[in-house]
C-alpha cells in the first residue's frame, strides 16, 4: 500500500523538493504551507479523534509564519494524533533540539542530502510500523 | 500605545551595580539626621558644664574624626583622635592645665591624627569610586557584549533559515537531476529553480550588506515634503494594488535636513510597503510630514524634521514589539519579507543621527515616526 506523506513548509521550493523527493521514492505526498493547514488537514477528518490518520508520516518545517512546526507537533498531540513526525530546521538551536527530543521527534538539520531525507523517512516509518 | 524603546533610550545596569554606586555617598539620610541631633545634644552637654569654648573644640575635633573613622574605619585615625579627646576632656574637666607639654602633644598628636584619618578617607574614597567607574564600565561592557552576543544569534539563526533553505532546495535539486530519470520538462523546472534560489540568496546577501553598510553615507541638503511626495507617487500604484491609499499631509512650510535623499527614500518606501502589509484588506495609510521637538541625548530640547507613516492594519502584538528592528524579526506571511526591512531603516536613520519611534495597538493599527535632526542653521534647498 503507498504511504501517505504529508509535507508542510511555507517555502514552496523547498517543500516542492521535498514532495518530489518522496513522490519519485514511491510515497504520495500531500503539501501544506502552514502549520494552521496541518491542523485543518487533520481536524477536517476528524482523524484525531477516531485515530485513523490519514497519514502515515508528517515532514513539517519548524520555522513557519502563525503557528511553528513545534507548536504544531504539541497541538497535534493534545489532540491526541501520533502520527510521526520528522522536523526540518535551518538552525538546530540546543533548545530546539531539547524541545524536539521532548516531543520525541527527530530533527533533520537544513541544508541536508536527498538521501539523508529519505533515509529518515523510512527509519521513522519502520519504527512506527514495529510493534 | 505601548512605544518601543528607541535607540537613545538610557541603558539599566544590573541592580547590584546601582546599589553599590548609591553607597559612595558617605551617609544615608536617616545617619546625617541623628548624627547632627547627637551633635547638638553634645554641644549642648558640654556648653552647660565646661562652657562654649570647649564645646566648639570637641565639635571641632570629634564631628570629623568620628565621622571619618566611623565610616572609613582608620584605626591609627581614630586612635590620635581619642588622644585629642582625652587631652580636650581632660582640660575641660580641669584636670590639667593646656600650658603642660605632655598635653601640647596630646593636641598635635590628636591634630595629626585628623589630618591621617582625612588623608586615609580621602584616599579611600578615590580607590572606592576608581574601583566603582571600573565596576560600572565593566558592567556595561558585559551589557553590550551580551546584546551583540544576542544580535549576532538571531542574526546566525536568520541567516541560517535564509540561506539554509534555498541553499537545500539548490543541492536537493542538483541532486534530482544527477541521480534521477527526469523528464525535459521536470528538468527545466528543477533549472529554473536552482537560478531563482540563487537570486534568492544573492538578494539576502545584498540586504545583509545593506544593513552592516558602513556610515557616513555622502549627505546633501533634502526637502522633506517633495522627497515624501515624490515616494507616495511612486508607491501609489502599488497601494491601489492592494486596495490601499496613500493620504499625504505635508507640513505647511519647507523642511530642510541634511540626508542622503536615496536612503531617505528607502526608510519611506520600507514604511510605507510594511503599512500596506499590515492591511490585508486595504485601507487608508496616512503620510505626514511635520517638525517635532524632542530631547536629545544630550539632555535639551531640540526640533527634529518628522515623517509619520500611519496604517490602519493588524498593529503589533506588546511581545514582538520589542523586536520588529531585529535583523530576520518577520511575521509576515512568505514572500512578504525577510525580515530585514525594518533593520535597514532603523539603520538608515541611525546614520543620519535620528531615530525612530513606533506606537502600535493589535488590531489598531501602527503609527511609526522618522525623526531626523534639523540642522542650525537649515541647509539650503533648491526650489521645489
Amino acid at each position: 500500500m503507498q504511504r501517505r506523506v504529508l509535507v508542510a513548509d511555507d517555502d514552496d521550493a523547498m517543500r516542492s523538493t521535498v514532495a518530489f523527493t518522496l513522490d519519485d521514492e514511491g510515497f504520495e505526498t500531500i503539501e501544506a504551507a502552514s502549520g494552521v493547514e496541518v491542523l485543518r488537514l487533520l481536524e477536517t477528518d476528524d482523524c484525531c479523534r477516531t485515530g485513523q490518520t490519514p497519514f502515515d508520516l508528517i515532514i513539517m518545517d519548524i520555522r513557519m509564519p502563525g503557528l511553528s512546526g513545534l507548536d504544531t507537533v504539541r497541538k497535534l498531540r493534545a489532540l491526541r494524533c501520533s502520527t510521526p513526525v520528522i522536523l526540518m530546521t535551518a538552525f538546530p538551536a540546543l533548545e530546539t533540539e531539547e524541545a524536539a527530543e521532548a516531543l520525541h521527534v527527530p530533527l533533520l538539520a537544513k541544508p541536508f542530502a536527498l538521501s539523508e531525507l529519505t533515509a529518515l523517512t523510512q527509519r521513522t516509518l519502520a519504527s512506527r510500523a514495529a510493534p | 500605545m505601548p512605544t518601543a524603546p528607541v535607540d537613545n533610550a538610557p541603558l539599566r545596569l544590573p541592580k547590584m551595580a546601582a546599589w553599590r554606586t548609591a553607597t559612595i555617598d558617605l551617609l544615608t539620610p536617616r545617619q546625617v539626621q541623628a548624627l547632627a541631633l547627637g551633635l547638638l545634644i553634645a554641644i549642648g552637654i558640654c556648653d552647660y558644664f565646661a562652657g562654649i569654648e570647649v564645646a566648639f573644640t570637641l565639635l571641632l575635633y570629634l564631628l570629623p574624626v568620628c565621622l571619618v573613622t566611623w565610616r572609613s574605619g582608620a584605626p591609627i585615625g581614630l586612635a590620635f583622635a581619642a588622644l585629642a579627646t582625652a587631652s580636650t576632656a581632660l582640660t575641660a574637666l580641669g584636670f590639667a592645665e593646656r600650658t603642660r607639654p605632655w598635653l601640647v602633644a596630646w593636641d598635635a598628636a590628636g591634630t595629626f591624627g585628623v589630618l591621617v584619618t582625612v588623608v586615609f578617607v580621602l584616599e579611600k574614597l578615590r580607590t572606592y569610586v576608581e574601583g566603582e567607574r571600573r565596576q560600572r564600565r565593566l558592567a556595561v561592557d558585559q551589557l553590550r557584549h551580551a546584546d551583540r552576543l544576542n544580535v549576532i544569534g538571531k542574526l546566525a539563526a536568520g541567516m541560517a533559515h535564509e540561506l539554509g533553505t534555498p541553499l537545500n532546495v539548490i543541492a536537493g535539486s542538483a541532486e534530482l537531476l544527477q541521480t534521477r530519470r527526469l523528464s525535459s520538462e521536470k528538468r527545466r523546472a528543477l533549472v529554473d529553480t536552482i537560478h531563482a534560489q540563487t537570486k534568492r540568496m544573492s538578494r539576502t546577501i545584498r540586504q545583509l550588506l545593506d544593513f552592516g553598510r558602513a556610515a557616513g553615507s555622502s549627505k546633501a541638503p533634502v526637502e522633506l515634503n517633495e522627497l515624501a511626495s515624490v515616494t507616495k507617487d511612486l508607491l501609489s500604484p502599488v497601494a491601489q494594488e492592494r486596495g490601499c491609499s496613500i493620504q499625504f499631509e505635508p507640513a505647511q512650510s519647507s523642511i530642510a535636513v541634511l540626508a542622503n535623499a536615496s536612503e531617505i527614500e528607502q526608510v519611506l518606501t520600507n514604511l510605507v510597503l510594511n503599512g500596506m502589509q499590515a492591511m490585508p484588506n486595504g485601507g487608508p495609510l496616512h503620510l505626514r510630514t511635520t517638525v517635532s521637538s524632542r530631547t536629545t541625548a544630550a539632555g535639551v530640547e531640540a526640533p527634529y524634521a518628522c515623517i509619520i507613516v500611519e496604517d490602519e492594519g493588524v498593529g503589533i502584538s506588546e511581545e514582538d514589539l520589542p523586536h520588529i528592528f531585529d535583523p530576520f524579526f518577520t511575521t509576515k506571511d512568505v514572500g512578504e519579507g525577510t525580515g530585514l526591512g525594518l533593520s535597514i531603516t532603523y539603520g538608515i536613520v541611525q546614520d543620519h543621527g535620528g531615530f525612530l519611534e513606533v506606537a502600535s495597538r493589535p488590531h489598531g493599527g501602527t503609527q511609526f515616526s522618522v525623526l531626523l535632526p534639523i540642522p542650525d542653521p537649515p541647509p539650503p534647498t533648491r526650489e521645489a
